[in-house]
């Protein structure tokens, strides 16, 4: 039964030209993958046209899967990759960069009691203002709970890159959401 | 040793993720009960971490898979340019492509270092005499190499 398949055995009949294997895997990963999206562009339709980005690319070198990683390394480096290049492609981090005297003046108005739904959309754009590489690092980390192994294995860098990358992340995080801590 | 603020704050970090060896940790709590700006940062670190695990998820939309198979399906419909057959065949393309290059320099490098070593035309005939010795023989008359070798089997010469 396909649904008692495992991933690379979907990827071997998708390859093959099984769109019905394919569309079973796109369902088992979607989420992951979409969500991984929308941490990383904070925008739904975004999310959803580079979520199908990652699978276009699955489906084209389902063939060149080799196997020496895991069918979830290897999609969340795709995912990762596709990311990492829609922000290189649209150049809008200064756009959604929340001004530290943006993010005061909204920590002041909200200081009576920030709404958890506002405290998330400074989050967000607290993220959107992070480099690339840290953002997808803390994406990895925090929402996906992947280990430094597994972050290094997607973003092909080193552990202490890995744990660098987060400590620098969280440095800056931190040093923009600061003022709302003063509420 | 008292550790250091940066250090604390970097092992917070390792801490967070359960990266952090328990010796380390310890030294880390030993920090933290005596520093008020690590203490205050951890706190700042931990509220960041319940943020972004309290961070809504989406769901894909209903037309989510029929708008990919339609890219899909546009995709594989596109001619390819520069498509130069099966996929196999582009590493060896490749590196036949390099081999040339190679070639190509290493005949260039040739080309170029004959034309710097080579020397002057009178400098050439200068060394060739003095290589057959002819200067020896300059003063003679006829002084051919059939003469020469003639006049040296007839011993009239030393």
């Amino acid at each position: 039964m396909i649904g008692e398949k495992s991933d690379r055995e979907l990827l071997e009949q998708a390859a093959a030209g099984d769109q019905a294997a394919f569309a079973m895997l796109v369902r088992r990963h979607q989420i992951r993958v979409l969500n991984l999206a929308y941490r990383f562009s904070r925008d739904r339709q975004d999310a959803e046209d580079l979520a199908q980005e990652v699978f276009l690319k699955v489906w084209r070198h389902a063939r060149s899967f080799k196997g020496q990683a895991a069918f979830s390394t290897w999609l969340y480096r795709l995912a990762v990759n596709t990311c990492l290049n829609y922000r290189q492609r649209k150049k809008s981090r200064p756009k959604s960069l929340p001004l530290t005297a943006d993010l005061e003046s909204r920590a002041e108005a909200a200081a009576e009691g920030l709404e958890a739904r506002q405290r998330q959309d400074l989050l967000g754009r607290a993220m959107a203002a992070l480099p690339a590489r840290q953002k997808m690092a803390l994406i990895l980390a925090g929402f996906e709970g992947k280990s430094y192994e597994e972050i290094a294995a997607v973003m092909e860098v080193s552990v202490p890159a890995v744990e660098s990358l987060l400590f620098r992340a969280r440095r800056n995080l931190a040093a923009t959401l600061r003022p709302l801590k003063k509420r | 040793m008292k550790m250091r603020c940066k250090k604390a704050r970097k092992n917070i970090s390792l801490a967070m993720d359960e990266r952090l060896v328990a010796d380390a940790l310890e030294k880390l709590h030993v920090h933290l009960r005596g520093c008020p700006s690590c203490q205050n940062w951890n706190r700042e670190q931990l509220w960041l971490r319940d943020q972004i695990n309290t961070a809504e998820m989406i769901q894909p939309s209903p037309g989510f898979y029929a708008q990919l198979q339609n890219k899909i399906n546009k995709a594989s419909a596109r001619p390819r340019l520069l498509s130069f057959g099966p996929a196999a065949w582009r590493p060896a393309l490749l590196r036949a492509a390099m081999l040339m290059v190679l070639i190509f320099s290493a005949l260039l490098g040739f080309f170029l270092g004959s034309r710097m070593d080579a020397p002057a035309a009178e400098t050439a005939a200068a060394v060739f005499d003095q290589t057959m010795n002819l200067n020896a023989y300059a003063d003679m008359p006829a002084d051919s190499f059939g003469a020469v070798y003639d006049r040296l089997l007839q011993g009239e010469l030393q």
